[in-house]
């Protein structure tokens, strides 16, 4: 929650007015989850195979990213997919306990997790130092580039915003799935 | 070296750390949990759920919306 109410904040400095109603909203929302749950709307039922999920983040990549940057339908899809993969989470039963079935384990991060969280801090901290040089914050700087303004550009070819929508896409299915099934590992996967 | 240039390399050498740190909790002997493992067990709480949503869903539209 504290992270999100920062990052709510840098948007209001960024007057986003999209991004303040969405993040806005998600505060809201697990501030009602958390004291009220959501009415369980769906029961626990077979995972979609991976492969028609990938067929479907291709499909969806190529459809969807041949069409104009920024127009509707890319607003649209977006838009609904993000819609879903939170309705979808939100009206499933509370945290599942993985395979055996019993209670979920204390709360305890596991050995090693200070990697990766040092490293996203430190990429947080270039993003931040590289946005606060920015002139202002609606415009990128050539000599301190946010990722933004060095990906920006690359969207503008559609092969390379094809394979960016698929792998968004297919990283939401894999997010829903892990969501409705914490803590279990599809079967096959390493470690 | 201009600043440009530097902050390309940063960015491009987190990447590269990220993937090591990936591989070697996949096949070395150090204990780092993957990506994923780390992911599902944060994911046991609502809160993270709704979190790493709203950030999956906020990347799209950021940057392929604007």
């Amino acid at each position: 929650m504290p992270i999100l109410l920062a990052a709510l904040a840098v948007h209001v400095v960024r007057r986003n007015v999209f991004d303040v109603v969405v993040f806005g909203l998600t505060v809201v929302v697990i501030g009602i989850d958390r004291y009220r749950r959501f009415p369980v709307s769906t029961p626990r039922r077979a995972p979609v195979p991976s492969w028609l999920v990938a067929a479907g983040a291709i499909l969806f990549g190529v459809v969807i990213g041949a069409t104009d940057v920024a127009g509707w339908p890319v607003r649209i899809s977006l838009a609904v997919a993000g819609i879903a993969a939170l309705w979808r989470v939100a009206g499933a039963p509370p945290a599942a306990t993985g395979r055996t079935g019993g209670p979920a384990p204390a709360g305890r991060a596991p050995r090693g997790w200070l990697t990766w969280a040092g490293l996203l801090v430190l990429a947080a901290l270039l993003e931040l130092s590289s946005f606060l040089q920015q002139p202002d914050p609606q415009t990128g700087s050539y000599d301190h580039p946010t990722l933004s303004t060095l990906i920006e550009p690359l969207l503008g070819s559609t092969v390379f915003r094809m394979i960016a929508l698929a792998i968004w896409l297919a990283a939401g299915c894999w997010l829903v799935r892990a969501c409705l099934r914490p803590g279990d590992r599809p079967p096959g996967e390493r470690r | 070296m201009s600043s440009h240039l530097i902050t390309v390399l940063a960015y491009a050498l987190i990447a590269a750390l990220l993937v090591a740190v990936e591989l070697v909790a996949r096949f070395g002997t150090a204990r780092v949990p993957t990506l994923g493992s780390l992911l599902r067990g944060a994911l046991r709480h609502r809160a993270a759920q709704f979190g790493l949503l709203l950030a999956w869903w906020w990347i799209g539209w950021h940057f392929f919306v604007g």
